[in-house]
Protein backbone atom coordinates (compact mmCIF):
# COMPACT_ATOMS: atom_id res chain seq x y z
CA UNK A 1 0.00 0.00 0.00
CA UNK A 2 1.26 3.28 -0.75
CA UNK A 3 1.93 6.28 1.89
CA UNK A 4 -0.96 8.22 -0.18
CA UNK A 5 -3.81 5.37 0.81
CA UNK A 6 -6.83 5.17 -1.28
CA UNK A 7 -10.69 4.80 -1.11
CA UNK A 8 -11.98 1.37 -0.67
CA UNK A 9 -15.56 0.95 -2.30
CA UNK A 10 -17.21 -2.17 -1.89
CA UNK A 11 -20.94 -3.26 -3.03
CA UNK A 12 -22.78 -5.55 -2.13
CA UNK A 13 -25.65 -7.10 -4.69
CA UNK A 14 -28.43 -9.55 -4.13
CA UNK A 15 -31.03 -10.73 -6.80
CA UNK A 16 -29.94 -7.62 -8.90
CA UNK A 17 -30.10 -4.94 -6.18
CA UNK A 18 -27.64 -2.98 -4.24
CA UNK A 19 -28.32 -4.17 -0.73
CA UNK A 20 -24.81 -2.59 1.03
CA UNK A 21 -22.15 0.21 -0.37
CA UNK A 22 -18.78 -0.20 2.23
CA UNK A 23 -16.89 3.28 2.29
CA UNK A 24 -13.25 2.80 3.60
CA UNK A 25 -10.06 4.77 3.82
CA UNK A 26 -6.40 3.61 4.15
CA UNK A 27 -5.10 7.60 3.90
CA UNK A 28 -3.20 8.52 6.47
CA UNK A 29 -3.99 12.25 8.08
CA UNK A 30 -1.19 13.97 7.24
CA UNK A 31 -2.28 16.83 9.08
CA UNK A 32 -0.73 15.85 12.00
CA UNK A 33 2.49 16.22 11.10
CA UNK A 34 2.41 20.18 11.43
CA UNK A 35 1.61 20.16 15.40
CA UNK A 36 4.20 21.10 16.77
CA UNK A 37 5.62 23.30 14.35
CA UNK A 38 5.94 27.21 13.76
CA UNK A 39 3.56 28.81 11.29
CA UNK A 40 6.82 29.14 8.75
CA UNK A 41 7.38 25.46 9.22
CA UNK A 42 3.45 25.01 7.82
CA UNK A 43 3.38 27.64 4.98
CA UNK A 44 6.60 25.54 3.69
CA UNK A 45 4.99 22.49 4.22
CA UNK A 46 1.41 22.48 3.31
CA UNK A 47 2.58 22.68 -0.75
CA UNK A 48 4.86 19.74 -0.29
CA UNK A 49 1.93 17.54 1.18
CA UNK A 50 -0.77 17.95 -1.17
CA UNK A 51 -0.52 17.69 -4.85
CA UNK A 52 -3.88 18.43 -5.66
CA UNK A 53 -5.15 21.88 -4.83
CA UNK A 54 -2.00 22.92 -3.17
CA UNK A 55 -2.73 26.48 -3.29
CA UNK A 56 -5.71 26.14 -1.59
CA UNK A 57 -4.19 24.14 0.69
CA UNK A 58 -1.30 26.62 1.60
CA UNK A 59 -3.97 29.33 1.79
CA UNK A 60 -6.11 27.43 4.04
CA UNK A 61 -3.07 26.95 6.53
CA UNK A 62 -2.48 30.89 6.26
CA UNK A 63 -5.71 31.74 6.50
CA UNK A 64 -6.58 29.75 9.45
CA UNK A 65 -3.18 30.88 11.15
CA UNK A 66 -3.85 34.18 10.85
CA UNK A 67 -7.75 33.95 11.69
CA UNK A 68 -5.73 32.19 15.01
CA UNK A 69 -3.55 34.93 15.90
CA UNK A 70 -5.88 38.23 14.77
CA UNK A 71 -3.80 39.12 12.39
CA UNK A 72 -5.23 41.23 9.48
CA UNK A 73 -4.93 40.70 6.00
CA UNK A 74 -4.75 43.39 3.50
CA UNK A 75 -7.99 42.94 0.70
CA UNK A 76 -4.55 43.34 -1.70
CA UNK A 77 -3.36 39.99 -0.70
CA UNK A 78 -7.28 38.63 -0.38
CA UNK A 79 -7.99 39.54 -3.62
CA UNK A 80 -4.88 38.04 -5.02
CA UNK A 81 -5.49 34.38 -2.98
CA UNK A 82 -8.99 34.45 -4.30
CA UNK A 83 -7.82 34.38 -8.02
CA UNK A 84 -5.52 31.84 -7.62
CA UNK A 85 -7.86 29.50 -6.03
CA UNK A 86 -10.16 30.36 -8.80
CA UNK A 87 -7.03 29.68 -11.60
CA UNK A 88 -6.53 26.23 -9.87
CA UNK A 89 -10.66 25.46 -9.71
CA UNK A 90 -10.57 26.29 -13.35
CA UNK A 91 -7.63 23.58 -13.72
CA UNK A 92 -9.57 21.10 -12.07
CA UNK A 93 -12.49 21.54 -13.55
CA UNK A 94 -11.35 21.45 -16.78
CA UNK A 95 -9.09 18.10 -16.09
CA UNK A 96 -12.67 16.37 -15.40
CA UNK A 97 -14.91 17.54 -18.08
CA UNK A 98 -12.26 17.27 -20.80
CA UNK A 99 -10.17 14.32 -20.20
CA UNK A 100 -12.16 12.31 -17.08
CA UNK A 101 -16.03 12.72 -18.65
CA UNK A 102 -14.80 12.32 -22.43
CA UNK A 103 -12.96 8.97 -21.09
CA UNK A 104 -15.83 7.70 -19.34
CA UNK A 105 -18.86 8.67 -21.97
CA UNK A 106 -15.77 6.41 -24.63
CA UNK A 107 -15.04 10.24 -26.05
CA UNK A 108 -11.87 11.23 -26.97
CA UNK A 109 -10.13 13.25 -24.53
CA UNK A 110 -9.09 17.06 -25.67
CA UNK A 111 -5.93 16.55 -24.27
CA UNK A 112 -4.01 19.32 -26.82
CA UNK A 113 -6.52 22.25 -25.54
CA UNK A 114 -6.42 20.87 -22.19
CA UNK A 115 -2.88 20.94 -21.98
CA UNK A 116 -3.05 25.03 -23.37
CA UNK A 117 -5.25 25.89 -21.13
CA UNK A 118 -3.44 23.84 -17.88
CA UNK A 119 -0.43 25.90 -18.42
CA UNK A 120 -1.74 29.01 -19.47
CA UNK A 121 -3.86 29.33 -15.52
CA UNK A 122 -0.92 27.64 -13.91
CA UNK A 123 1.55 30.91 -15.39
CA UNK A 124 -0.97 33.33 -14.45
CA UNK A 125 -1.28 32.11 -11.13
CA UNK A 126 2.20 32.88 -10.49
CA UNK A 127 1.56 36.45 -9.96
CA UNK A 128 -2.38 36.39 -9.88
CA UNK A 129 -1.91 39.62 -11.20
CA UNK A 130 -5.61 41.30 -11.16
CA UNK A 131 -5.12 42.35 -15.15
CA UNK A 132 -3.57 39.22 -16.36
CA UNK A 133 -5.98 37.43 -14.93
CA UNK A 134 -9.26 39.18 -16.23
CA UNK A 135 -7.17 38.94 -19.73
CA UNK A 136 -7.26 34.91 -19.53
CA UNK A 137 -10.97 34.77 -18.20
CA UNK A 138 -11.32 36.63 -20.88
CA UNK A 139 -10.04 34.77 -23.74
CA UNK A 140 -11.44 31.48 -21.94
CA UNK A 141 -14.89 32.84 -22.63
CA UNK A 142 -14.24 33.65 -26.19
CA UNK A 143 -13.03 30.05 -26.27
CA UNK A 144 -15.66 28.41 -24.40
CA UNK A 145 -17.94 29.94 -26.85
CA UNK A 146 -16.94 29.62 -29.86
CA UNK A 147 -15.44 25.98 -29.54
CA UNK A 148 -16.92 24.22 -26.43
CA UNK A 149 -20.44 24.69 -24.83
CA UNK A 150 -23.43 24.56 -27.47
CA UNK A 151 -24.59 28.09 -26.26
CA UNK A 152 -22.54 31.36 -25.03
CA UNK A 153 -21.57 31.20 -21.96
CA UNK A 154 -23.21 33.87 -20.31
CA UNK A 155 -26.70 32.03 -21.10
CA UNK A 156 -25.56 29.11 -19.72
CA UNK A 157 -26.29 29.64 -15.68
CA UNK A 158 -30.02 30.81 -16.64
CA UNK A 159 -30.54 27.87 -19.20
CA UNK A 160 -33.25 25.63 -18.01
CA UNK A 161 -34.07 23.06 -20.91
CA UNK A 162 -31.15 20.73 -21.74
CA UNK A 163 -33.14 19.81 -25.57
CA UNK A 164 -30.75 23.47 -26.36
CA UNK A 165 -27.85 21.37 -25.56
CA UNK A 166 -28.59 18.31 -27.42
CA UNK A 167 -29.15 20.00 -30.88
CA UNK A 168 -26.44 18.74 -33.68
CA UNK A 169 -26.48 22.46 -34.98
CA UNK A 170 -25.34 23.73 -31.61
CA UNK A 171 -22.87 21.09 -31.22
CA UNK A 172 -19.49 22.16 -30.04
CA UNK A 173 -16.60 20.09 -28.84
CA UNK A 174 -18.86 19.60 -25.38
CA UNK A 175 -21.77 18.81 -27.48
CA UNK A 176 -20.79 14.70 -27.79
CA UNK A 177 -20.12 14.87 -24.04
CA UNK A 178 -23.51 16.27 -23.35
CA UNK A 179 -25.42 14.08 -25.60
CA UNK A 180 -23.77 10.91 -24.28
CA UNK A 181 -23.73 11.80 -20.98
CA UNK A 182 -27.65 12.84 -21.95
CA UNK A 183 -28.33 8.97 -23.13
CA UNK A 184 -26.28 7.38 -19.92
CA UNK A 185 -28.35 8.80 -17.44
CA UNK A 186 -31.44 8.46 -19.65
CA UNK A 187 -30.65 4.40 -18.66
CA UNK A 188 -30.88 5.02 -15.21
CA UNK A 189 -30.86 2.44 -12.27
CA UNK A 190 -34.10 1.07 -11.56
CA UNK A 191 -35.48 1.60 -7.73
CA UNK A 192 -36.37 4.15 -5.84
CA UNK A 193 -34.16 7.30 -6.68
CA UNK A 194 -33.09 9.19 -3.74
CA UNK A 195 -32.28 13.11 -4.16
CA UNK A 196 -28.62 14.36 -2.74
CA UNK A 197 -28.33 15.56 0.90
CA UNK A 198 -26.45 18.71 -0.10
CA UNK A 199 -23.69 20.84 1.99
CA UNK A 200 -24.90 24.65 2.05
CA UNK A 201 -22.21 27.07 1.45
CA UNK A 202 -21.40 27.27 5.22
CA UNK A 203 -19.58 30.38 5.98
CA UNK A 204 -16.65 29.78 8.16
CA UNK A 205 -18.83 30.75 11.19
CA UNK A 206 -21.12 28.47 10.67
CA UNK A 207 -18.38 25.85 9.69
CA UNK A 208 -16.53 26.29 12.85
CA UNK A 209 -20.35 25.64 14.88
CA UNK A 210 -20.51 22.40 13.06
CA UNK A 211 -17.09 20.85 14.14
CA UNK A 212 -18.69 21.89 17.86
CA UNK A 213 -21.29 19.28 17.84
CA UNK A 214 -19.23 16.24 17.71
CA UNK A 215 -15.24 15.35 18.52
CA UNK A 216 -13.06 17.52 16.13
CA UNK A 217 -11.22 13.87 15.34
CA UNK A 218 -14.55 11.95 14.53
CA UNK A 219 -15.76 15.31 12.75
CA UNK A 220 -11.91 15.25 10.36
CA UNK A 221 -12.55 11.26 9.91
CA UNK A 222 -16.52 11.52 8.81
CA UNK A 223 -18.18 15.20 9.16
CA UNK A 224 -21.86 15.80 9.18
CA UNK A 225 -23.84 18.89 9.53
CA UNK A 226 -26.94 19.00 10.84
CA UNK A 227 -26.97 15.04 11.74
CA UNK A 228 -26.37 14.40 7.82
CA UNK A 229 -23.74 13.04 5.72
CA UNK A 230 -23.84 15.84 3.61
CA UNK A 231 -22.29 16.28 -0.40
CA UNK A 232 -20.23 19.07 -1.25
CA UNK A 233 -18.71 20.33 -4.50
CA UNK A 234 -20.39 21.68 -8.00
CA UNK A 235 -23.71 20.25 -7.10
CA UNK A 236 -24.05 21.80 -3.75
CA UNK A 237 -23.03 25.15 -4.75
CA UNK A 238 -25.13 25.04 -8.09
CA UNK A 239 -28.29 23.04 -7.07
CA UNK A 240 -30.64 26.25 -7.70
CA UNK A 241 -29.40 26.39 -11.16
CA UNK A 242 -32.57 26.53 -13.16
CA UNK A 243 -31.23 23.19 -15.38
CA UNK A 244 -30.00 21.74 -12.72
CA UNK A 245 -32.60 21.87 -10.47
CA UNK A 246 -34.94 20.77 -13.16
CA UNK A 247 -32.29 17.23 -13.86
CA UNK A 248 -32.55 16.87 -9.85
CA UNK A 249 -36.82 16.97 -10.31
CA UNK A 250 -36.44 14.12 -13.05
CA UNK A 251 -34.20 12.42 -10.60
CA UNK A 252 -31.58 12.86 -12.98
CA UNK A 253 -28.43 13.31 -10.31
CA UNK A 254 -25.67 12.59 -12.51
CA UNK A 255 -26.14 15.10 -15.38
CA UNK A 256 -26.78 17.41 -12.81
CA UNK A 257 -23.96 16.61 -11.15
CA UNK A 258 -21.77 17.42 -14.80
CA UNK A 259 -24.24 19.88 -15.51
CA UNK A 260 -23.51 21.51 -12.00
CA UNK A 261 -19.82 21.49 -12.79
CA UNK A 262 -19.95 23.32 -15.96
CA UNK A 263 -21.92 25.65 -13.66
CA UNK A 264 -19.09 25.99 -11.52
CA UNK A 265 -16.49 26.36 -14.46
CA UNK A 266 -18.49 29.21 -15.91
CA UNK A 267 -19.06 31.02 -12.25
CA UNK A 268 -14.82 30.65 -11.84
CA UNK A 269 -14.17 31.99 -15.45
CA UNK A 270 -16.83 35.08 -14.63
CA UNK A 271 -15.76 35.80 -11.35
CA UNK A 272 -12.29 36.19 -12.69
CA UNK A 273 -13.08 37.97 -16.03
CA UNK A 274 -14.21 40.72 -12.82
CA UNK A 275 -17.68 41.42 -14.40
CA UNK A 276 -19.77 41.23 -12.21
CA UNK A 277 -20.35 41.04 -7.92
CA UNK A 278 -18.77 38.10 -6.21
CA UNK A 279 -22.00 37.17 -3.62
CA UNK A 280 -20.05 34.64 -1.66
CA UNK A 281 -16.45 34.72 -0.65
CA UNK A 282 -14.47 31.83 -2.08
CA UNK A 283 -12.15 32.53 0.89
CA UNK A 284 -13.94 32.68 4.75
CA UNK A 285 -11.95 32.52 8.10
CA UNK A 286 -13.20 32.82 11.51
CA UNK A 287 -11.10 33.13 15.26
CA UNK A 288 -13.01 30.35 17.24
CA UNK A 289 -10.96 32.21 20.59
CA UNK A 290 -7.75 32.62 21.34
CA UNK A 291 -4.94 31.15 19.46
CA UNK A 292 -7.82 29.39 17.57
CA UNK A 293 -8.71 30.06 14.06
CA UNK A 294 -10.36 28.05 11.28
CA UNK A 295 -10.34 28.63 7.59
CA UNK A 296 -12.66 27.53 4.75
CA UNK A 297 -11.73 27.90 1.33
CA UNK A 298 -14.36 26.73 -2.34
CA UNK A 299 -12.30 24.39 -4.04
CA UNK A 300 -13.31 22.73 -7.12
CA UNK A 301 -14.21 19.52 -5.42
CA UNK A 302 -16.05 21.31 -2.81
CA UNK A 303 -15.77 22.76 0.79
CA UNK A 304 -12.02 22.64 2.60
CA UNK A 305 -11.80 23.57 6.21
CA UNK A 306 -8.28 24.19 8.30
CA UNK A 307 -8.32 24.35 12.20
CA UNK A 308 -5.44 25.14 14.03
CA UNK A 309 -5.05 25.82 17.67
CA UNK A 310 -1.80 27.71 18.64
CA UNK A 311 0.43 26.65 21.58
CA UNK A 312 1.89 29.42 22.27
CA UNK A 313 3.80 30.17 19.06
CA UNK A 314 3.55 27.16 17.97
CA UNK A 315 0.87 24.84 16.35
CA UNK A 316 -1.30 23.02 18.60
CA UNK A 317 -3.36 20.69 16.94
CA UNK A 318 -4.12 20.97 13.01
CA UNK A 319 -7.16 19.52 11.18
CA UNK A 320 -7.99 19.50 7.74
CA UNK A 321 -11.25 18.40 6.42
CA UNK A 322 -10.92 17.93 2.43
CA UNK A 323 -14.03 18.00 0.28
CA UNK A 324 -13.02 13.55 -0.16
CA UNK A 325 -14.50 13.09 3.62
CA UNK A 326 -17.82 14.56 2.86
CA UNK A 327 -18.04 13.31 -0.04
CA UNK A 328 -17.33 9.39 0.66
CA UNK A 329 -18.62 9.52 4.08
CA UNK A 330 -19.69 6.27 5.40
CA UNK A 331 -23.39 7.46 5.14
CA UNK A 332 -23.27 9.61 2.04
CA UNK A 333 -24.01 10.01 -1.48
CA UNK A 334 -22.37 6.68 -3.03
CA UNK A 335 -24.99 4.86 0.38
CA UNK A 336 -27.75 7.18 -0.78
CA UNK A 337 -27.76 6.91 -4.73
CA UNK A 338 -26.90 3.05 -4.82
CA UNK A 339 -28.77 1.20 -1.82
CA UNK A 340 -31.71 -0.26 -3.12
CA UNK A 341 -30.90 0.23 -7.16
CA UNK A 342 -31.00 -2.47 -8.99
CA UNK A 343 -29.19 -3.32 -12.42
CA UNK A 344 -29.50 -5.75 -15.25
CA UNK A 345 -25.34 -6.77 -14.88
CA UNK A 346 -22.61 -6.42 -13.31
CA UNK A 347 -21.19 -4.07 -16.05
CA UNK A 348 -24.08 -1.67 -15.87
CA UNK A 349 -23.53 -1.09 -12.21
CA UNK A 350 -19.76 -1.14 -12.32
CA UNK A 351 -20.17 2.09 -15.10
CA UNK A 352 -22.34 3.70 -12.90
CA UNK A 353 -20.42 3.38 -10.01
CA UNK A 354 -17.15 4.92 -11.85
CA UNK A 355 -19.47 7.80 -13.07
CA UNK A 356 -20.80 8.27 -9.63
CA UNK A 357 -17.44 8.30 -7.85
CA UNK A 358 -16.05 10.94 -10.86
CA UNK A 359 -19.40 12.99 -10.32
CA UNK A 360 -17.83 13.04 -6.18
CA UNK A 361 -13.79 13.54 -7.51
CA UNK A 362 -11.93 12.05 -4.93
CA UNK A 363 -8.31 12.92 -4.71
CA UNK A 364 -7.00 9.96 -3.87
CA UNK A 365 -7.35 6.27 -5.62
CA UNK A 366 -9.81 4.63 -5.09
CA UNK A 367 -10.76 0.88 -6.14
CA UNK A 368 -14.51 -0.79 -6.31
CA UNK A 369 -15.50 -4.40 -5.70
CA UNK A 370 -18.46 -5.69 -6.14
CA UNK A 371 -19.46 -9.34 -4.53
CA UNK A 372 -22.77 -11.09 -4.82
CA UNK A 373 -24.35 -12.14 -1.20
CA UNK B 1 -6.07 13.17 0.40
CA UNK B 2 -4.07 14.06 -2.62
CA UNK B 3 -0.58 13.72 -1.22
CA UNK B 4 1.76 14.82 -2.97
CA UNK B 5 4.51 12.41 -3.62
CA UNK B 6 7.51 12.73 -5.47
CA UNK B 7 8.20 10.97 -8.60
CA UNK B 8 11.84 10.38 -10.50
CA UNK B 9 11.79 10.35 -14.44
CA UNK B 10 13.80 7.11 -15.49
CA UNK B 11 13.12 7.35 -19.62
CA UNK B 12 11.43 9.71 -21.72
CA UNK B 13 9.62 8.16 -24.12
CA UNK B 14 8.05 8.94 -27.46
CA UNK B 15 6.12 12.53 -27.91
CA UNK B 16 5.70 14.33 -24.09
CA UNK B 17 5.66 10.95 -22.28
CA UNK B 18 8.20 9.40 -20.12
CA UNK B 19 8.26 6.81 -17.56
CA UNK B 20 8.40 7.42 -14.07
CA UNK B 21 9.77 5.72 -10.82
CA UNK B 22 6.67 6.44 -7.66
CA UNK B 23 8.41 4.68 -4.82
CA UNK B 24 9.54 1.48 -6.69
CA UNK B 25 6.25 1.33 -9.31
CA UNK B 26 7.01 1.84 -12.39
CA UNK B 27 3.98 4.52 -14.34
CA UNK B 28 3.74 5.99 -17.56
CA UNK B 29 3.01 9.90 -17.75
CA UNK B 30 2.44 12.73 -19.91
CA UNK B 31 4.76 15.60 -18.80
CA UNK B 32 2.35 18.22 -21.35
CA UNK B 33 1.95 20.59 -18.26
CA UNK B 34 5.30 21.03 -17.59
CA UNK B 35 8.45 22.56 -18.97
CA UNK B 36 12.06 21.19 -19.29
CA UNK B 37 11.42 18.17 -17.07
CA UNK B 38 14.70 15.54 -18.20
CA UNK B 39 15.85 11.77 -17.10
CA UNK B 40 16.39 12.16 -13.13
CA UNK B 41 14.25 14.83 -12.48
CA UNK B 42 11.60 14.40 -9.34
CA UNK B 43 7.78 15.61 -10.61
CA UNK B 44 4.87 15.37 -8.64
CA UNK B 45 2.26 13.00 -10.46
CA UNK B 46 -1.33 12.68 -11.02
CA UNK B 47 -3.55 10.00 -12.80
CA UNK B 48 -1.19 9.82 -15.91
CA UNK B 49 0.42 13.44 -16.04
CA UNK B 50 3.09 15.56 -14.64
CA UNK B 51 1.66 18.82 -12.43
CA UNK B 52 5.14 19.97 -11.15
CA UNK B 53 8.86 19.62 -10.93
CA UNK B 54 10.68 19.44 -7.71
CA UNK B 55 14.57 20.29 -7.59
CA UNK B 56 16.67 17.37 -5.94
CA UNK B 57 16.81 18.98 -2.66
CA UNK B 58 13.24 19.88 -2.29
CA UNK B 59 12.14 16.34 -3.64
CA UNK B 60 14.51 14.71 -0.90
CA UNK B 61 12.94 16.91 1.76
CA UNK B 62 9.16 16.03 0.33
CA UNK B 63 10.30 12.27 0.43
CA UNK B 64 11.75 12.89 4.27
CA UNK B 65 8.48 13.88 5.33
CA UNK B 66 6.42 11.18 3.76
CA UNK B 67 8.31 8.90 5.43
CA UNK B 68 7.72 10.38 8.48
CA UNK B 69 3.97 10.26 7.45
CA UNK B 70 4.42 6.67 6.98
CA UNK B 71 5.99 5.35 10.00
CA UNK B 72 4.45 7.23 12.53
CA UNK B 73 0.87 8.08 11.92
CA UNK B 74 -1.78 5.14 12.10
CA UNK B 75 -4.25 5.62 8.57
CA UNK B 76 -7.69 7.50 9.10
Amino acid sequence: MSVAGELSIGVRVADGEVRAVELASTRPQASRVLAGRTPADVARLVPMLFSLCGHAQQIAASVAIEAAIGEHTPDSERDKRTRRVRLEAIQEHLWRLMLDWPALLSLPPLRDAFARWYRRCAAAREEAEAGCCRQLASELVDYCDRTLLPLPLAQWLELDDDAALLEPAAAREWGPMLQALSAFDAVAPAGRIRAPVLLPDLSAAALSGATQVMDLEAFCHTPTYDDHACETGALAHGHALPLVSRLLGQGRNLAARVVARIGALVDCVLDLAGNRAVTQPVIDSHGIGPGIGLARIRTARGLLMHRVEMQGDRIGRYAIVAPTEWNFHPAGAMVREFVGARFDSDAQLLQRLRAMVLALDPCVAYRIDVSHA
Amino acid sequence: MCLAIPARITQKLDGDMAVVDLGGVRKEVSLALIDGADVGDYVIVHVGYALSKLDPEEAARTLALFAEISEALPPQ
